[in-house]
């Protein structure tokens, strides 16, 4: 059934001559080639979508009731906000006083220019600022052809120790299930230079 | 660190995402072009390169935004670092 509305929806937005009024949002618009310039457009409007914790269902009844960029949405109080109602899958539900607190700060960040501190943010458990060695991590998949047989393709890692330069391995796996397999036993077989040093 | 920024600081961003906080902790892309979509792109063209040369020279590419993720990681935790050490002198 939700196919048969999709693919209707499709349909009149194809048969349609203006755009359709559509919000901006990080996970719709993650892999669309259009992404930089809605959203180049909704950051100069400064389109309600633009504010995290404005979510799909929000952004529509405020958009539908005229409340269409954060300074007008800053206007509502916090109360208020709360009390406005959305449409949540089959049924509607308010935006909640813990929400529209959300919203009303993350506004007040965009409006100032300025970080704003809810509560202070930890660091992993045992670290305090400037403790060392630290590891980063950055991995990705191919998330558009699962034939292709490379479920992660790109492979980093970063050891920042107490001095010197921080030592980067770069693996980019080969095509296929075996490039993928030596993409994952070259990542496991980087003997940083941290754990060469407590080996020697 | 995503959830230790997202769920205690309230940032100027319309995203929480690493390529919209690597800009308040002043990092710097060395590669103009980049992101989830433009890698996966990337990638499909080095695996169909026709010639090793133009393989090699967009293995480059995705090699230097993979480096740039990192390091941006890097910065943002170092960032972090100095607001945890230091809160009133980057919030309100
Ligand atoms: S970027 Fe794509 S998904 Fe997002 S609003 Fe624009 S057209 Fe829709």
């Amino acid at each position: 059934m939700n196919r048969v509305r999709e693919i209707n929806r499709i349909i009149r937005i194809r048969n349609s001559t203006t755009a359709p009024l559509e919000p901006v949002g990080w996970s719709k618009c993650g892999f669309c080639v259009f992404r930089n310039a809605c959203w180049d457009a909704a950051v100069r409007d400064k389109d309600i979508a633009t504010v995290p914790y404005v979510d799909q269902g929000a952004w529509h009844q405020l958009f539908g009731s005229g409340v269409k960029n954060y300074h007008q949405l800053y206007e509502l109080s916090e109360e208020l906000l709360a009390e406005i109602k959305r449409p949540w899958g089959k049924h509607r539900r308010r935006i909640g006083p813990a929400r529209a607190r959300k919203i009303k700060k993350q506004i007040q960040a965009l409006k100032t220019n300025r970080i704003i501190m809810a509560s202070p943010p930890p660091l992993p458990p045992g670290y305090r600022p400037g403790t060392r060695p630290l590891m980063m991590f950055d991995l990705e998949n191919d998330v558009f052809d699962p034939d292709l047989g490379v479920k992660v393709y790109l492979w980093g890692c970063l050891l920042v120790k107490e001095s010197g330069t921080p030592a980067a391995k770069l693996i980019v796996a080969g095509p296929g299930v075996e490039g993928d397999r030596q993409g994952w036993l070259d990542f496991l077989a980087w003997r940083s230079p941290w754990h060469r040093g407590q080996a020697s | 660190m995503y959830d230790a920024i997202s769920k205690h600081l309230f940032l100027p961003t319309p995203s929480y995402g690493l390529k919209w906080v690597e800009k308040l902790a002043g990092f710097q892309r060395s590669q103009e072009e980049f992101g989830g979509l433009w890698s996966i792109i990337t990638y499909d063209r080095y695996i169909n390169a026709p010639t090793k040369e133009q393989a090699d020279k967009i293995l480059d590419e995705i090699l230097t935004y993979n480096q740039d993720d990192l390091i941006a990681s890097l910065a943002v935790y170092e960032w972090l670092e100095k607001i945890v050490a230091d809160p009133t002198s980057h919030v309100l």
